[in-house]
C-alpha cells in the first residue's frame, strides 16, 4: 500500500496504441524491472433508477483492481469512496431494481505488471467494449504512505521513464491529499478520473463527428 | 627494654651498679672471713671493726638497692613474645648467632621490598599503554561499578522516559518489556518509519526498521522482533542503523550513546523528500538516499557515501 | 339458572390408615379394601331387621300387603339414606359431649358438684416382673443393634478384600484421565489426540478389563491393581524420534546412507500400571504421526535438495556435507535380541523438542479457530484476513498471510541455523585463541530465535583500546550477514573460511587504524592512508590497507602495508639532511629534499614489544627526535 500516480500517456499521431505500449515496456525493462504478471482495473457504472424526474441521477461506480483482489471499491459521483470486501458485488446485484447498470459502461485498463525494487509499474491499455481508448501508466512506490513526501521522487522516476511532459501532469485529486495518508481508494479515484476523461473525450468526438 | 624511658634506664643502671657493689662487698666479707685472722688477740678490735664496717656497708648497699628497685616499674614482658625473642633470652647467645642473623635478614628483606616498589613505580611509567583510563588507585573508576549491559531497570526507565518526553513532538516512543528485563523500545517517526530497538541494560543489541504501514506484532498479538520489512528501503535502513549502533557505542557513557542514536534517527524523517547531497538525485537503483551521515546528518545514497569517503 | 362451570366433587380421603408401627420404624398400612370388601362393609351398615321391626310395631297378621308394602317401602327407603346411622351416632355423641361440658362446668364452680379422685388400689410393684420386662425389652433392642452392626462389619470386611469395589475405584481414576465409553458389554477408551486437533488416520482404541484375581498372592495383585488395559498391537512397545545432525564426506551420495537399527530400549513391563502403559502407547502414536507427516511432506514437496525416505528414516542434506537424519525408533520387544554393543545415541534434543512443538502447533491450529465463528461465512480466517477487503490489502500482503511452511521445511531451517551458529562460534573461538595480538571479543546477543541470532565482534589492541573495530554478524538460516562499521554489508555463505577471511581482513584494517591513532599521540603527520591499495601483490582476500606517515621534523617516514593473509610490512626511510645531494638550481625550496631516499624494510618480529601496536609505539618514540 504505497503512493500511486496514474499518468495518462497520450498516443502520438501515426502510432498505434500497441506500439506505444511496447515502447514503454521496453523502457521499463531497460531500467531493470522484472515482469510479474498481468493486472486489470475495471469500472462499472450503475445509475439510480429515478422515479422522480427532477432529481439528478445518482451514479455509483464500482471498481475492481487485481492489486487488491479481496476488495471492491464503490465511488459515488460526489467523490465519496467506499472500500468493501469483494462480496459487495453480490450486494449490488441484489439492488438491481434500484441501481441499474448502464449498458456499455464497463471500462477497463489491462496490461503488464512490473516490479523494480520497491516500485511497481503497470502499463495498461484502456478499452471500453473492446474499443481502444488510451494508455494509462501507473507507478506505485510502496514504502511511502504520505503523498506529499515522495512527490519529487515520483516525478524523477516518471521523468526517466515517460518523459518530462507526461511527468508534469498531476492529478488534481492528489493535490488535495498531500499530507494525509494515502489509501487504495485514492488510486481508484485517480483511475475513475481518467476513465471519465476518456468517456468525455469519446462523447465529444462523437458530437464533433456528427 | 628499648621501650623504657631514659629515666628508667638511668634507674636501671643505678640499680645494676648497686647490685654490683653489693656483690663485691659481700665477696669481700667472705674473702676476709675465709682468709682468717693471724693475730686474733692483738688485732681483735681492729678485726672486728673491719668486719663491722664491711657488714654495715653491705647493709647500706642492700637498703639502697631495695629503695632503688622499688622505683623501677615492672618490665613489660609481653612486648615481643614471638619465638625470635625467646631465642635472645637464651643465655648461650654467644654460641649461636641465630637471633642476630634473623634480625639482619629481616632488615634486608624490608629494604629490598621498599626498593622494589620504587623500581616498579619507575618502570610503570614506561609501559606502552595508552588506554584513557588510568589504573591507579587515585582515579575513581566510575564505570567499574556498573557495566553498561547490566544497568538496573529503573535507570533504563528513567532515561527512556526522559527521551519520550523530549521527543514527543517528532517521534512517538513506547517501551514494553515482553522479553524479560530487556527493554523493547518502539519508535514511530512521523509517518515515515517504525523502528524497534532491543536494549540489554543500556546497550542496544538488536535493531529492526519497518515501514509505517507494517506492524511489529505477530498474528497472535505478541511483539515480533525477528521478521524483516517487506520493502528494500527499510531493509537497507536496518543495516545502516545497525552500523550506527556500532558507531554510537560508549560503554562509559551509555546514555549519551543512546541519545546520539535517537538524534541521528530523527534525521530520517525526511527519508523520501530529500535528495542526495552528492549527486542531487532522489533515486539511485530505485532507492532514495538511505544513509544519514553520522556527524553532519546529511542524506546520501549508499554508493555516494562510499565515494564521499 | 346458575351456569354450571365448576364441578365440585366430594370424595373420601383415600389415604390408607396406619395399622401398626413396628419397633424398627416400619409402618404397616391397612390394605385398602377391595371392591367386594367395600360392598360388604357398606352392606353391614344396613340393618335390615332393625328397620323392619321399628317401622311397624303391629302384628304382622293385619295384612300381608302391608308387609309387602312396608318391605317395598323399607327396601325403597334403605338405599336413599345410608348416612342415617352416622347422623344418629353423631347426634348421640354431640348430646353426650354437651352433657359432659355441663357437668364439667358445674364441677368447676364447686358449688353443687365436686370431683373427687377415686382411690384405687396401688398395683403390686413386683420387681421381678419389672425386671423381666425390662430384660426382655433390652434383649430385643440389643438384638436389633447387633444385627445392624453385623451387617456393617460384613460390608466393611468385604470392601478391603473384594476386587469388585477396587475395580470401580480404579475405573473412576481411569475415567478422570482418559476418555472411556461403554460399547455393549466392554469398555473402550481413546488414546488418540483427536480432541486436541490431530487428523491422523490411525486409531488408538484400548479396552479396559477387569482382572480376575486367581492368585492368593496379595503382593503382586496390589501392584497391578484390579484393572487391565489392552492396547492395540500396532501401538505396543516404546517409540521415540531421534534427530541427528552429522557431517559426512561431501562426495557421499545420499542414496548410500547407512541405515541404523534402533538400539535396544527397555520395553514396558506387561504388568506395569495402566497409566504408564497408556502414556507410552500414546507417545508411540504421537511419534508415528509425526514421522508420517514428515515422510509425506518429504515425498510430496519439491525442494531444491532431495529428501530420501527409507523405512523409518528420513535423510536430507541441510548443507553440502551436513546431513540431517530423522529416525523413528519403535521397539516392540518382539524383535530378536541382536547382541550388539550399545550404540551411543546422538540425539539432538533441541531439534527433537522442536519437532514435537511444531506438531502440537499444527494440532492447535486445526482446532482453534480465531473468533468469531460465523455460521454463514468461512471459518478460520484471522482478523487481519477478514479486514483485508475493507482495508484494501494488496496482493503481496495476502500472499504473505497465507504462506505457511511445512513441518519438514521448518525443521530443516532450524537445523541449518543451528549448524551455522555452531560453526560461527567455533570459528570465532578458534580465531580468538590463535590470534593474540589484537584481541577478538564476541558479544552474543541475549535474545535469539530458532532462525536468527546476532553477534557483535570487537577487535581491540591491548593497551590501545581507544581504537576499536567492530562488526555485527547476523546469522540467518542459510547465510550470515556481516555489517561493518561503515554500513557495508557482506553476505557470507555457510563456509567457515569466508568468515575467517572476513575477520582476518578486518584485523588487518584495524592495524592500520591503530597506527593512525598512534600518529596522533606522537604528533606525526599522516601523509596518506588507503584502505583499498591497488598496488603490490594481490591479497588472497579483500584489499590491503596502507599508511604512510612522517615524523614531526620530516626526516623519518614510516610506511605500512597490511593485508588479510600477509604479515604486516613496515618500511622506514631516513632522510639525512646533511647528505647534500647535488641539487640543481631548479630546486628552490628545501622541502623537495624530503622526497628523496629509499625505503628499507623493517623486520617487525625483531622489534621490541609484545604486540604490534606496542612495537610501533616504541619505534615512533625512538625515531622522534626532539632537537
Amino acid at each position: 500500500m504505497g503512493v500511486v500516480c496514474v499518468y495518462f500517456y497520450p498516443v502520438p499521431e501515426g502510432k498505434s496504441g500497441q506500439q506505444v505500449v511496447d515502447g514503454i515496456q521496453k523502457q521499463i525493462e531497460l531500467l531493470g524491472a522484472v515482469k510479474t504478471g498481468n493486472f486489470c482495473v475495471d469500472c462499472e457504472t450503475f445509475q439510480a433508477g429515478s422515479g422522480i424526474q427532477n432529481t439528478p441521477q445518482r451514479q455509483v461506480n464500482i471498481l475492481h483492481s487485481s492489486e487488491q483482489p479481496a476488495s471492491c471499491f464503490a465511488i459515488l459521483d460526489t467523490g465519496t469512496c467506499l472500500v468493501a470486501d469483494a462480496l459487495f458485488d453480490g450486494l449490488m446485484q441484489k439492488l438491481k431494481h434500484y441501481y441499474q447498470q448502464r449498458k456499455g459502461s464497463k471500462i477497463e485498463s489491462k496490461g503488464q505488471r512490473y516490479e523494480y525494487g520497491d516500485f511497481i509499474f503497470k502499463v495498461g491499455s484502456v478499452s471500453q467494449a473492446s474499443n481502444f481508448k488510451g494508455i494509462l501508466v501507473e507507478i506505485e512506490y510502496c514504502p511511502c504512505v504520505v503523498a506529499g513526501d515522495c512527490m519529487n521522487l515520483m516525478k524523477e522516476m516518471s521523468q526517466s521513464l515517460l518523459g518530462s511532459a507526461v511527468a508534469e501532469q498531476q492529478s488534481s485529486f492528489l493535490k488535495t491529499k498531500t499530507d494525509m495518508i494515502y489509501t487504495p481508494a485514492d488510486t481508484m479515484s485517480q483511475y475513475l478520473e481518467h476513465f471519465n476523461n476518456f468517456k468525455k473525450a469519446t462523447s465529444v468526438n462523437q458530437a464533433m463527428n456528427r | 627494654m628499648a621501650n623504657q624511658t631514659p629515666n628508667q634506664i638511668e634507674q636501671l643502671h643505678k640499680a645494676l651498679k648497686l647490685t654490683q657493689r653489693l656483690r663485691s662487698n659481700v665477696t669481700q666479707v667472705f674473702q676476709k672471713l675465709s682468709d682468717g685472722f693471724e693475730d686474733v688477740e692483738k688485732k681483735d678490735k681492729y678485726l672486728l671493726n673491719d668486719l663491722h664496717k664491711t657488714l654495715s656497708s653491705v647493709n647500706t648497699d642492700l637498703s639502697d638497692l631495695e629503695a632503688g628497685s622499688s622505683t623501677l616499674g615492672p618490665l613489660t614482658a609481653a612486648s615481643n613474645s614471638t619465638n625470635s625473642t625467646l631465642i635472645c633470652v637464651d643465655p648461650i647467645i654467644d654460641k649461636t648467632s641465630t637471633y642476630t642473623q634473623l634480625i639482619h635478614t629481616y632488615k634486608w628483606t624490608d629494604k629490598m621490598k621498599e626498593q622494589a616498589s620504587y623500581a616498579s613505580n619507575l618502570l610503570k611509567e614506561n609501559q606502552f599503554k595508552r588506554t584513557p583510563i588510568q589504573s591507579g588507585t587515585f582515579t575513581k573508576r566510575l564505570r567499574r561499578s556498573q557495566p553498561a549491559c547490566c544497568y538496573p531497570q529503573s535507570n533504563v526507565d528513567v532515561l527512556l522516559n526522559s527521551l519520550i518526553h523530549q521527543y514527543r513532538d517528532t517521534m512517538h516512543i513506547s517501551v514494553v518489556r515482553p522479553l524479560g528485563s530487556s527493554a523493547v523500545v518502539m519508535i514511530v517517526l512521523g509517518k515515515t518509519l517504525k523502528a524497534l530497538l532491543v536494549l540489554r541494560g543500556m546497550v542496544i543489541e538488536w535493531v529492526k526498521v519497518k515501514g509505517y504501514t507494517e506492524d511489529f506484532h505477530g498474528e497472535d498479538g505478541k511483539v515480533d522482533i525477528w521478521s524483516s520489512s517487506r520493502y528494500q528501503v527499510f531493509q537497507k535502513i536496518t543495516q545502516h542503523v545497525t552500523a550506527a549502533t556500532l558507531h554510537y557505542y560508549a560503554p562509559e557513557m551509555p546514555d549519551i550513546a543512546i541519545k546520539s542514536l535517537i538524534i541521528w534517527l530523527q534525521s530520517y524523517s525526511t527519508l523520501f523528500s530529500t535528495p542526495c547531497q552528492k549527486c542531487g538525485q532522489f533515486l539511485q537503483n530505485g532507492l532514495p538516499p538511505t544513509w544519514r551521515d553520522l556527524r553532519t546528518k546529511k542524506a546520501y545514497h549508499e554508493r555516494c557515501k562510499l565515494m564521499e569517503k | 339458572m346458575a351456569v354450571s362451570s365448576v364441578t365440585v366433587s366430594v370424595e373420601p380421603v383415600l389415604e390408607s390408615k396406619i395399622q401398626e408401627v413396628k419397633l424398627d420404624g416400619q409402618e404397616i398400612y391397612v390394605p385398602p379394601l377391595s371392591m367386594s370388601e367395600n360392598l360388604t362393609k357398606l352392606a353391614h351398615k344396613i340393618d335390615f331387621y332393625k328397620d323392619e321391626s321399628d317401622e311397624k310395631g303391629k302384628p304382622t297378621s293385619e295384612g300381608e300387603k302391608d308387609e309387602a308394602e312396608e318391605k317395598v317401602l323399607t327396601s325403597f327407603e334403605q338405599p336413599s339414606w345410608v348416612w342415617d346411622s352416622v347422623r344418629n351416632k353423631l347426634k348421640a355423641a354431640f348430646t353426650e359431649m354437651a352433657v359432659l361440658t355441663d357437668v364439667l362446668n358445674i364441677i368447676k364452680e364447686k358449688r353443687y358438684m365436686v370431683a373427687d379422685p377415686v382411690s384405687q388400689d396401688q398395683p403390686d410393684n413386683k420387681p421381678s416382673v419389672l425386671l423381666l420386662a425390662k430384660k426382655r425389652g433390652l434383649v430385643s433392642a440389643g438384638s436389633v443393634l447387633i444385627s445392624g452392626a453385623e451387617r456393617l462389619k460384613r460390608s466393611h470386611s468385604e470392601h478391603s478384600n473384594r476386587a469388585q469395589d477396587d475395580y470401580f475405584i480404579e475405573l473412576l481414576k481411569i475415567r478422570q484421565n482418559w476418555r472411556l465409553k461403554k460399547v455393549g458389554a466392554s469398555i473402550l477408551g481413546d488414546l488418540t489426540y483427536k480432541t486436541a486437533g490431530s487428523r491422523f488416520f490411525q486409531g488408538g482404541t484400548f479396552e479396559v478389563t477387569k482382572i480376575v484375581d486367581d492368585k492368593t498372592d496379595t503382593s503382586t495383585s496390589h501392584s497391578r491393581g484390579s484393572l487391565e488395559v489392552i492396547i492395540p498391537s500396532e501401538l505396543e512397545g516404546v517409540a521415540y524420534i531421534q534427530v541427528e545432525v552429522k557431517s559426512v564426506p561431501e562426495m557421499m551420495d545420499l542414496t548410500s546412507v547407512t541405515l541404523k537399527m534402533p538400539a535396544g530400549l527397555g520395553v514396558i513391563r506387561s504388568d506395569a500400571y495402566w497409566q504408564n502403559k497408556l502414556e507410552v502407547a500414546q507417545n508411540v502414536l504421537f511419534c508415528k504421526e509425526l514421522f508420517a507427516q514428515l515422510a509425506r511432506e518429504a515425498v510430496q514437496i519439491k525442494s531444491s535438495t532431495p529428501h530420501i525416505v527409507v523405512g523409518n528414516q528420513i535423510i536430507t542434506n541441510a548443507f553440502p556435507g551436513i546431513q540431517l537424519s530423522i529416525v523413528l525408533c519403535h521397539y516392540t520387544g518382539k524383535e530378536k535380541k541382536i547382541p550388539q554393543a550399545p550404540q551411543k545415541l546422538e540425539h539432538n534434543h533441541v531439534l527433537e523438542h522442536s519437532l514435537h512443538q511444531l506438531l502440537r502447533e499444527v494440532h492447535f491450529k486445526n482446532i482453534n479457530y480465531v473468533a468469531p465463528h460465523p455460521v454463514n461465512a468461512m471459518l478460520g480466517m484471522s482478523k487481519r484476513r477478514r479486514l483485508a477487503g475493507p482495508q484494501g490489502t494488496s496482493r503481496r500482503e495476502l500472499v504473505e498471510m497465507n504462506v505457511r511452511d511445512t513441518l519438514l521445511e521448518q525443521i530443516i531451517k532450524q537445523t541449518k541455523h543451528a549448524v551455522l551458529r555452531l560453526r560461527t562460534m567455533h570459528v570465532l573461538d578458534e580465531l580468538a585463541l590463535c590470534i593474540q595480538d589484537p584481541q577478538i571479543t564476541a558479544h552474543w546477543s541475549c535474545l535469539n530465535s530458532s532462525l536468527e541470532c546476532c553477534v557483535r565482534i570487537n577487535i581491540t589492541a591491548y593497551g590501545y583500546e581507544v581504537v576499536r573495530s567492530s562488526l555485527v554478524l547476523i546469522i540467518e538460516v542459510d547465510t550470515i550477514q556481516a555489517i561493518l562499521k561503515d554500513s557495508r554489508t557482506i553476505t557470507l555463505s555457510f563456509e567457515d573460511k569466508a568468515l575467517q577471511d572476513l575477520i582476518l581482513w578486518q584485523i588487518s584494517q584495524h592495524h592500520i587504524q591503530v597506527v593512525q591513532q598512534l600518529a596522533k599521540f606522537h604528533a606525526w603527520t599522516v601523509v596518506s592512508t588507503n584502505f583499498n591499495v591497488g598496488v603490490g601483490d594481490i591479497d588472497l582476500y579483500g584489499t590491503a590497507a596502507s599508511l604512510m606517515m612522517a615524523s614531526p621534523k620530516g626526516d623519518k617516514v614510516l610506511a605500512f602495508r597490511s593485508g588479510a593473509y600477509n604479515k604486516i610490512q613496515m618500511y622506514l626511510k631516513e632522510i639525512d639532511p646533511s647528505e647534500a645531494v647535488d641539487t640543481s638550481p631548479a630546486v628552490t625550496n628545501p622541502k623537495w629534499q624530503k622526497i628523496i631516499g629509499t625505503f628499507q624494510a623493517v623486520d617487525v618480529e625483531k622489534l621490541q614489544g609484545k604486540t604490534f601496536s606496542q612495537k610501533v609505539d616504541m619505534v615512533m618514540a625512538k625515531l622522534t627526535s626532539m632537537s
